[in-house]
């Protein structure tokens, strides 16, 4: 029974194969679309580790001393299956999006999700369980192996040749026109297109690189309203997850799985700290800080391996435009695909014999094509290049995070009140940023933040302007900004309006210090020379306010100027893509859910008409 | 001033405007298609087939309908069984054609989705398969005086009449006989079922037999039917797996001669592709269906070169020795005079003698024989002993006696 249950689920797992055709009907690279793959992900997957341990520092910083000591408490987190199977469903959430029909491998369970739904079935001793074990990567992968090739395959293969026939029931008659069908529709199924359903599975199986973090609890002070002096504590780690994924291929003629790609994926270094506590921070609440540091490193890594996986032609998305209306194409694919929004696209056309790249195109409009008869377009903008019916679209790999570097031109001036010195202001002020910016329709797959960036920033100026009493002024500071771009025409150009606000911290060669916050509204002219680099020309008026002033003897002359310090700013920036989010990987909202929704919710329809 | 305005001002034009020129892209204009470029990819059935065409154009919409042209152009004039065979009727079938390129949408049942773009010189290349109508532009040709309807090749030289043996390859070879009957039958050819006979008629062996040379026990079969045409199938097959999927697959190889002399008609092999089926007939079948279209093809062609240099007939002359090499010169000049080729001798000895003939105007054995019989200027008379499709038997005796014993 339970053999008979998961034949039929691989069969609804492997039914999404509509597009295969016989070899002479097939359509050649010029108008090439993706098919659906099967992927099968390993729950268990493979530490170096049996649990993650990280020496815990106590540090205390005051009067600008910072000093650390090891701590009482240590973080050990255990890697059982409960831990390994959480980490798994991220790793596969992310890599293995809504375009592949995947299972989940479990003890005893399997987790099915496909384009009609998930499903969890037991599988018992029928499908033997994989143990990772804990050990290096090659002793991960020749374990891997040995049970691809050996309790795996004689389940799993003939599981996989079962579900041809039911792959094949689901084949798309609309190419298929053939004496098959119009003469001997019950001839059977081609050798040819059998070896396509089988081929087109693959296993997904990862493994974790030793974890390595650091984690401290900070003791801070600070000054109350009424001047006294009171501490808190913050929780900070610093955790970098490197995943080794093993990715196999089935060959249904020799069946045997072999190694297709391996992907080393990276978190970047991820950062988390909690909100202040006002007493010592328990072990309980280290763990939970350590916790969610840890995950979201692993979602970080799985951002990366997504990233990596869209390079590979075989699982990146294409797809020919099915209309050209004005700046905007149509095309078939959608949330069923993992297409975010913002999610930019490579034009492609074969052109004498050379396939070319013709320009980019940014997914507006998502299609909620959860069903296959759904027939709504998912909506595109040219934003560089033109581009023609049929034309190709490739998937551009894409994380919508930029290192972004700047060189700016300041000119903020603190005004002095009858008589004191103006610092800042006639001169301009050279300096540069340094930050990333991030696009937000894509990373929270939210149309409405569509092309909205926010950028963070550090950045430096030295003023050329010297005057006799408070001297020459370097100003530091950091802020963060959101702009909105417009792309204009179809030659990569845009126009954003933006706004930044800025803390900057100025220090005189006369010792004087002053502390700003800047409003600062910004209009860029960018050029997007494709989705990866861009080059932008900002220019916008510092709105600052003087929140403080202090002389050389460290007393306050915040009276001696104006409140308001203002001037005009320019920069020309470059922004850079980044394919390792980091910490940024809080704010990557998961694949659409929609169909998941709307299907839960036809469900409960018929419960309550039932 | 003006300089940094005017630069201003045209980086702006570009930033905005985005907009870029290309050479101007000339339609074609000529009724024939812009290009040459098809391939035949199955016969779906007698009356219709799937082309792959490309079509060259300015726009989308012209390419495609350029690759309905090219469709119709292969039917017409390419590939291995145009239906305009010769000069002549290409020549002829110019206008028709035009007409037909004007409105390819109407000879096409199905057109599948793109199956191939690219820029070429500035215009937009496009493939696609479609499904033409064979039949329907035949039947324009035929009413048109461009080629001659089957009926019009019956008329001038017979309806030939085909008897189809399978060779090699048991019960499947059978069935692709079976199926290849009903091809023939489609195509108004008079079939003659091998099933109505197992072996050659005893006066058959015996002329073979004399002739001397190893002969082929279906031409015998053939002769002893009386068809003009036999059809010779060997079935082969293989089998193998993808994944723990068992498969097959079929080859028909098809051959076809004249009965009357042995030529060879027309050859050709049939294959199917390798499927996972329950029933091998079905391969057999798909196999049998692509070698029928491409030798029904080539038959006609062949049949109707026949109407010119003329229909192929066997005729034996039984005799005795003491009347033979008179009867023998006697009938040899008579068939001299009729036969618009060389007439080939056949091996025979002192009372037997077997010639193979061309000869136009004739519609069958017996009316060569009345022919033969009233300027026979030999010793004796001459007298039918058989006559079947191209195949005629008569004596030629001063005495009424002949040296071969028929039963």
């Amino acid at each position: 029974m339970k053999r008979l249950l998961l034949v039929v689920c691989i069969g609804i797992l492997f039914k999404g194969f509509l597009y295969a055709e016989e070899r002479s009907m097939k359509s050649d690279d010029t108008v090439r679309r993706y098919e659906r793959k099967a992927v099968m992900g390993l729950g268990d997957i493979g530490f170096s580790q049996d649990s993650v341990r990280i020496n815990m520092q106590y540090c205390t910083t005051r009067d600008n001393r910072y000093r650390c000591i090891p701590w009482s408490f240590n973080v050990n987190y255990p890697l059982g299956y409960n831990e390994k199977l959480k980490a798994a469903r991220t790793f596969y959430d992310w890599t293995i999006t809504n375009r592949f029909d995947k299972i989940i491998m479990g003890d005893g369970t399997a987790d099915m999700i496909t384009r009609e739904g998930h499903v969890s079935i037991p599988t018992g001793e029928l499908v033997q369980y994989f143990r990772s074990g804990t050990g290096s990567l090659n002793s991960f992968q020749n374990r891997l192996e040995s049970y691809l090739n050996g309790a795996l395959k004689e389940n799993l293969g003939d599981l996989l040749d079962a579900s041809v026939t039911q792959r094949y029931l689901e084949l798309s008659e609309r190419e298929q026109e053939t004496f098959m069908t119009t003469k001997a529709r019950d001839l059977g199924i081609t050798a040819d297109f059998i070896r396509v359903l089988i081929n087109s599975s693959y296993i997904f199986a990862a493994h974790v690189q030793p974890v390595n973090g650091r984690g401290k609890v900070v003791r801070r002070e600070r000054r109350t309203v009424d001047g006294r002096r009171v501490n808190y504590w913050d929780i900070e780690f610093e955790i970098p997850i490197n995943v080794t994924f093993l990715i196999y291929s089935y060959n249904g003629e020799t069946r045997q799985f072999s190694l297709y790609k391996k992907l080393t994926a990276s978190s970047g270094v991820v950062s988390g700290s909690t909100d202040s506590f006002f007493v010592v921070p328990t072990p309980s609440q280290v763990m939970a800080a350590f916790n969610d540091t840890f995950q979201t490193a692993i979602k970080a890594a799985s951002i990366n391996a997504n990233y990596q996986l869209k390079e590979d032609d075989n699982f990146a998305l294409f797809m020919p435009v099915k209309a050209v209306r004005g700046s905007k194409i149509e095309t078939e694919f959608g949330v069923m695909e993992d297409i975010r929004v913002d999610h930019p696209f490579t034009v492609m056309a074969m052109v004498d014999g050379e396939m070319v790249n013709k320009g980019y195109v940014r997914a507006r409009n998502i299609s909620k094509n959860c069903s296959p008869g759904y027939n709504e377009p998912t909506i595109m903008q040219i934003s560089s290049g033109n581009v023609e019916e049929y034309d190709l679209l490739r998937e551009y790999p894409w994380t919508g995070l930029f290192f972004n570097l700047g060189f700016r031109m300041d000119s903020l001036r603190v005004v002095g009140k009858e008589g004191v010195d103006d610092i800042g202001g006639l001169f301009l002020a050279p300096g540069f940023h340094l930050g990333g910016s991030i696009n937000l329709g894509y990373a929270t797959n939210s149309q409405s933040l569509s092309e909205f960036y926010m950028d963070f920033f550090f950045l430096m100026n030295v003023g050329i302007d010297r005057s006799d009493e408070v001297g020459r002024p370097v100003w530091l500071g950091g802020g963060m900004g959101f702009s909105k771009r417009f792309y204009t025409g179809a030659a990569g150009f845009y126009i954003a309006p933006a706004l930044n606000i800025i803390y900057k911290a100025g220090l005189t060669t006369e010792n004087y210090t002053l502390h700003n916050v800047v409003f600062n509204p910004q209009v860029h002219f960018g050029f997007s020379i494709n989705p990866s680099f861009d080059i932008v020309l900002k220019g916008g008026w510092d709105l600052g306010f003087l929140l403080k002033a202090e002389d050389r003897f460290e007393n306050d002359v915040s009276s001696d100027y104006d409140m308001f310090a203002m001037g005009l700013t320019a920069s020309l920036d470059f922004n850079f893509h980044l394919p390792i989010v980091g910490s940024t990987a809080r704010l990557y909202k998961r694949p659409s859910n929609i169909c998941l929704i709307e299907r839960s919710r036809k469900e409960s329809k018929i419960e309550e008409t039932k | 001033m003006k300089r940094v305005a005017f630069l201003t001002l045209t980086l702006l034009a570009v930033m905005f405007c985005g907009c870029k020129s290309s050479p101007a892209c000339e339609p074609n204009l000529q009724p024939t298609p812009a290009i040459y470029e098809a391939t035949f990819v199955e016969s779906t059935s007698t009356a219709e087939s799937m082309i792959r065409a490309s079509g060259l154009g300015c726009t989308m919409e012209e390419a495609l309908n350029e690759a309905r042209k090219t469709a119709i152009w292969f039917v017409l004039e390419a590939g291995d069984k145009p239906l305009l065979k010769t000069p002549a009727e290409r020549t002829r079938a110019v206008g028709l054609a035009q007409q037909m390129y004007a409105d390819p949408n109407r000879y096409i049942r199905w057109q599948s989705g793109l199956k191939s773009k690219q820029t070429v010189g500035g215009k937009i290349k496009v493939s696609y398969i479609f499904r033409v109508d064979i039949a329907m532009i035949t039947e324009q040709l035929v009413a048109n005086g461009i080629i001659s309807a089957t009926s019009d090749l019956a008329e001038s030289i017979g309806l030939p009449t085909i008897a189809v043996f399978a060779e090699k390859g048991g019960d499947w070879a059978r069935t692709a006989v079976t199926v290849m009957q009903e091809y023939f039958q489609d195509n108004s050819f008079e079939v003659y079922s091998s099933a109505q006979i197992d072996q050659a008629s005893d006066l058959v062996s015996k002329i073979s037999k004399l002739e001397g040379a190893e002969t082929d026990p279906m031409h015998d079969m053939a002769l002893s039917l009386g068809s003009d045409i036999y059809a010779k199938i060997n079935y082969s097959g293989g089998s193998g797996s993808v994944g723990g999927t068992a498969t097959a697959k079929a080859s028909v190889a098809v051959e076809v001669f004249e009965t009357a002399s042995g030529r060879m008609l027309a050859s050709t092999t049939g294959y199917s592709a390798e499927r996972r089926v329950s029933d091998i007939n079905a391969l057999v079948q798909e196999a049998t269906n692509d070698a029928s279209s491409k030798v029904i093809s080539q038959i006609k062609k062949e049949w109707i070169k026949m109407a010119e240099t003329g229909r192929p007939f066997k005729v034996t002359v039984l005799s005795n020795s003491d009347d033979g090499a008179r009867v023998d010169e006697a009938i040899y000049g008579m068939l001299r005079n009729m036969s618009k080729r060389p007439i080939r001798r056949q091996g025979g000895g002192k009372s037997t003698f077997s010639y193979i003939v061309y000869i136009s105007g004739v519609d069958n054995a017996y009316e060569l024989f009345l022919n033969l019989r009233d300027n026979y200027n030999g010793p004796g008379q001459l007298e039918r002993v058989s006559d079947t499709g191209s195949f005629l038997v008569f004596k030629a005796t001063s005495t009424g006696e002949i040296e071969l014993e028929i039963k």
